[in-house]
């Protein structure tokens, strides 16, 4: 396996910024957990996780992860 | 304090993995054990655990009902089990309870108990089938997947499908990374977290004899779960979760919250064996026999008294202990010395020296720093990583030798 890291410059992204769907969701989670300009962070131990035990982030919408996959 | 604890409650299971932990690696704690945990000790652990966190006013404690294969426990332990982390929920503090399993049988009766008590479900299970099964393996060496699946599938196709949260995998740089992705993208639950390997360690190291400087311009897992995260990135879908994934944007993005596998700042975990033997993490279980056990019972001792173990206050407070070669790394904040087991050494506990996967993480946080430095220059979050886009560099990694 060759070793390849993406070589996309800032500058060829920069129209693509707002377009990151995942980088949105990341964004939404965290600030739904109080983490948002002017607040100091939030109460890490509310996030604390083990593999699946107690994280039930937002990322995804509506249809977020966890959701049951629609039978094909 | 603590604020999780792995519950074993069986020290048998019905799969034969390779690189278990429990059975297969270094320690034989399993063949001294109860073969269950006896009822009595695991309402001991609820005790402890309500005791620990009315004591420290925690809103919350986590739970995981681990083995062996936890599903193997007798159902009539289950149901005394819950009923009574039940009652601590409405008198004292919120227990959140999951059950990490193999998934090659899960009876109804056992479902239903679970759901009624709000224990949901992880499903280990490492890729596609041809990958899983070489690892993943019965007693007589049949691979598990197809049966793991069709358990799975009747979850999913069922009552309890709420039950199920996600999959638990071991990285593999066998599997392609397109592969991998194929593979989640066709889970009926597309949730996942990739493991780094644990049986990696100051004794076991990732490269053969000599080769080390090969390793390190071409360090294997690195590279993979450096090509997976490029490529979950650009396919752009975030109901893909991959837990590490995300875990690295959070804190890349200014989360303060304590994550497994990185940062590396706390271990408020402890284990508790069938026998009520309080043990430090499973991590160092693979280094040597009866490595983790302490002198701790949960039938006698009250988890205060942990923090007179000097390893375990060294793990509460791992943060103050980043590896001396670490200090002038700029991941050290994410990486925090690496991950654990591969911190372990023979003859000394608690581990002194980065991981022996620190070409690997190294880079593959190089990949994700160069991935996502056009987003966090536009993230307006207290804490984002700025550091990291300061210093946005690609070189690759440029490290002292680990052996």
């Amino acid at each position: 396996m060759d070793a390849k890291i993406s070589d996309t410059k800032p500058e060829q992204l920069e129209t693509e910024v707002a377009r990151s769907k995942i980088y949105e969701a990341a964004y939404s989670h965290l600030q739904s957990l109080g983490l948002r300009p002017g607040v100091e962070g939030f109460d890490w131990s509310l996030d604390f996780t083990l593999h699946f035990g107690l994280d039930s982030p937002d990322v995804g919408g509506p249809e977020g992860p966890g959701r049951i996959r629609d039978r094909v | 304090m603590f604020r999780l604890a792995i519950l074993k409650l069986t020290a048998f299971c019905n799969l034969d993995c390779s690189y278990c932990y429990m059975f297969n690696l270094g320690d034989r704690t399993f063949e001294r054990v109860h073969r269950n945990m006896p009822i009595g000790v695991a309402l001991a652990c609820l005790e402890r655990i309500r005791e620990h966190a009315v004591a420290h006013e925690l809103s919350e404690f986590h739970v995981t009902l681990h083995g062996g294969e936890p599903s193997l426990w007798p159902l009539e332990d289950f149901s005394v089990f819950l009923a009574r982390a039940e009652e601590i929920r409405r008198s004292d503090v919120e227990l959140t309870i999951s059950l990490q399993t193999n998934a090659v049988k899960l009876p109804q009766r056992l479902l239903g108990l679970l759901a009624e008590h709000r224990v949901t479900l992880g499903v280990s299970v490492d890729g596609p089938r041809e990958h899983n099964d070489r690892a993943r393996v019965t007693k007589g060496g049949a691979g598990s997947y197809d049966r793991v699946m069709r358990t799975v599938d009747s979850i999913v196709e069922g009552q309890y499908a709420s039950l199920l949260q996600g999959f638990l995998s071991v990285a593999n740089p066998d599997i392609e990374p397109a592969a991998y992705l194929e593979w989640a993208d066709s889970l009926p639950v597309r949730r996942l977290d990739v493991l780094w390997p644990m049986e990696l360690n100051h004794a076991s190291l990732p490269w053969g004899t000599g080769q080390e400087a090969r390793y390190r311009s071409n360090p294997r897992y690195g590279m993979w779960f450096a090509q997976l995260f490029e490529q979950w990135w650009h396919r752009d879908d975030p109901t893909l979760y991959i837990r590490l994934f995300y875990d690295c944007i959070y804190t890349l993005m200014g989360s303060p919250r304590h994550i497994e596998n990185i940062v590396n700042d706390t271990v408020p975990i402890f284990v508790v064996n069938t026998d009520g033997c309080i043990e430090y993490h499973d991590y160092f279980r693979a280094l040597a026999d009866g490595g983790v056990r302490t002198r701790f019972r949960v039938q006698d001792d009250p988890l205060d008294a942990l923090a007179a173990d000097p390893v375990f206050r060294y793990l509460l407070d791992l943060g103050e202990h980043l590896p001396a070669e670490c200090r002038d790394c700029q991941f050290g904040d994410i990486c925090g010395g690496g991950f654990l087991p591969g911190r372990m050494e023979p003859d000394h506990m608690p581990p002194r020296r980065r991981s022996v996967l620190c070409y690997d993480e190294y880079y593959f946080f190089s990949s994700i720093r160069r991935t996502l430095a056009p987003w966090l220059a536009t993230c307006d979050l207290p804490g984002v990583h700025a550091p990291l886009i300061a210093n946005a560099s690609t070189d690759p990694p440029s490290l002292l030798g680990v052996a």
